[in-house]
């Protein structure tokens, strides 16, 4: 950004940013400007076809038969030691016995895609759980792309901490929760105020998707993240965003190294910082991942946004 | 970071009977969505009064509710919580219910078998956060921010107002509007007593068969263990 001058909070920069200080727009530009997840499959005829076919899949969790056994014992006991509680009871029919179950995914057409895709519209927004129908969209790709396979993404080394430089298969559920699950994890971290937008999902196995360590990396470029209670720059506002099923464990404000240019013309905080996705409608709308927009499109739209 | 015994015990400001009604509607949207997309089924898994829910994120609830909708036992487990480095010891799992009555405790321990973790060879329970019920009000040895910080969070939709809880399953879920009726009557069949049962029409089977036709055997068994039938082919 030609002429910024310095401005007060952290700055975001990419890791792989060669340019000497803050290189906001590139970090936006990175983030607005990356596909959707499973472009490669949804964007070519043949390859989507085969997407949209029902999918069966089965499986259960390893069950370890004499520690269910001895389980079994021990609620036994509890149970005839109060034999009026039907907790015990209740608590037996949980436990996983390792019986198995077929699934399916239904088939699914171009109709029913375009219905979910209009409906998304206004589920997009920073720190927003992924869809049910996201996450099927981004499961089907995946097998689609790894012929059958169901395997993690791999995450260039040394971003986010992963050093996942290598796909690992990953299994579906349908019993149990297990580290080998797949999940879809946000690139762009979620409590930093990631969005939902398919080009913001990666399928990851679960052990790699939880855990207080996967909050490193960057979130949201339009968000300035501080520890839980921290204070705010002056003029800087409050991060607004509705909050899902996160864990506040941040402080999210504005992001004000955007708006540098305009906070020089007007000597105080601007009222329309990019402090949310919904005010740059263009760049940060639903993403269809059956066709991604240019990113010559893109690059206009965000120079637009740092003029 | 918390330790394990320098916690006191607290009231949560949680309405019991309303967070019942909250785990009926999640289970109500969860059976209705279930056909089109299967990969949701362990979300939400009811045996008797005991009511299990999990995130995609690794996150996991267990309610045991008592005749009269009253919480007598929650269990939470979250794996983003700061006490991961802690949790992994029955000690610790157990520390939460420390000041509950005996028979808590005692079930308590039980219910820790759903949480366990694999700890190299040994599986032990991964405990972030306990409640348990006293004379219709809820208790924890956290502040209710801590406890929802370290798993309390889970249940955040089902603690919602209806009206706020089925716009974010709307959109979260991918609902259509046939859904979100059928899904809704039968909440409010459902929640009339809380022994009672509610029955799916075979309008409603229909609308949910089309979504995803192989799945309605699990869809059915879903639905019956929180006391929602489908009615009987005539």
């Amino acid at each position: 950004m030609v002429g910024a001058k310095a401005v007060k909070g952290p700055r975001i920069k990419p890791i792989d940013c060669k340019k000497k200080g803050a290189c906001p727009c590139n970090a936006f530009l990175r983030c607005s400007g990356r596909r959707p997840y499973g472009n490669e499959v949804w964007g070519n005829k043949e390859r989507a076809a085969q997407a949209m076919q029902g999918i069966a899949y089965g499986g259960h969790e390893e069950v370890d038969r004499d520690a269910v056994l001895a389980l079994l014992q021990k609620i036994r006991e509890e149970g005839k030691k109060k034999p009026r509680n039907p907790f015990y009871r209740n608590l037996k029919g949980l436990i996983d016995k390792g019986k198995g179950r077929v699934l399916v995914m239904p088939a699914i057409t171009e109709i029913d895609i375009d219905e979910e895709m209009n409906r998304l519209k206004s589920g997009i927004h920073n720190a927003a759980d992924f869809t049910y129908f996201q996450i099927s969209m981004a499961i089907r790709a995946n097998l689609v792309r790894n012929e059958g396979d169901l395997q993690s993404d791999i995450y260039v080394s040394g971003y986010r901490g992963k050093n996942k430089t290598q796909a690992e298969k990953m299994i579906p559920y349908s019993g149990g929760y297990t580290p080998e699950q797949w999940s879809l994890d946000h690139v762009q971290v979620q409590a930093k105020g990631g969005c939902n937008r398919f080009c913001n999902g990666a399928l990851l196995r679960l052990r790699d998707n939880c855990g207080v360590k996967n909050d490193r990396g960057p979130g949201c470029p339009c968000v300035d993240v501080r520890k839980k209670g921290a204070a705010k720059d002056e003029g800087q506002n409050d991060f607004k965003f509705k909050m899902t099923t996160q864990i506040k464990r941040y402080s999210l404000y504005e992001c004000t190294t955007f708006c540098i240019n305009k906070r020089n013309k007007a000597e105080n905080m601007p009222t329309d910082t990019p402090g949310s996705i919904k005010t740059y409608k263009e760049v940060c709308c639903a993403d269809d991942p059956r066709k991604p927009r240019k990113k010559a499109v893109l690059k206009r739209e965000v120079e637009k946004i740092c003029k | 970071m918390d330790g394990f015994d320098d916690r006191e015990k607290n009231e949560l400001a949680i309405d019991g009977a309303a967070l019942w009604e909250g785990c009926i509607l999640a289970s109500c949207v969860h059976g209705v969505m279930l056909p089109e997309y299967p990969f949701i089924l362990p979300e939400h898994v009811w045996s008797g009064g005991i009511y299990v829910t999990r995130n995609e994120k690794g996150g996991k609830a267990a309610l045991y509710f008592s005749e009269n909708r009253e919480v007598v036992l929650g269990m939470f487990q979250d794996f983003r919580s700061e006490r991961t480095e802690l949790v992994l010891s029955e000690q610790y799992a157990m520390s939460h219910y420390q000041d509950a009555p005996e028979e808590i405790r005692s079930m308590a321990e039980a219910m820790t078998f759903l949480f366990e973790a694999r700890d190299g060879e040994k599986r032990l329970p991964f405990v972030t956060a306990g409640i348990w019920g006293e004379d219709g009000k809820i208790f924890c040895r956290d502040t209710q921010e801590d406890w929802l910080l370290h798993g309390g969070h889970v249940l955040e939709t089902q603690m919602l107002p209806f009206e706020e809880a089925m716009e974010r399953y709307r959109v979260h879920c991918s609902m259509d509007e046939r859904r979100v009726e059928i899904a809704e009557r039968i909440y409010r069949e459902r929640i009339q007593s809380p022994s009672g049962q509610a029955v799916l029409t075979e309008e409603e089977i229909d609308a949910l068969a089309v979504t995803g036709p192989y799945n309605m055997e699990a869809c059915e068994e879903v639905f019956g263990k929180f006391g929602v039938l489908f009615a009987e082919e005539e």
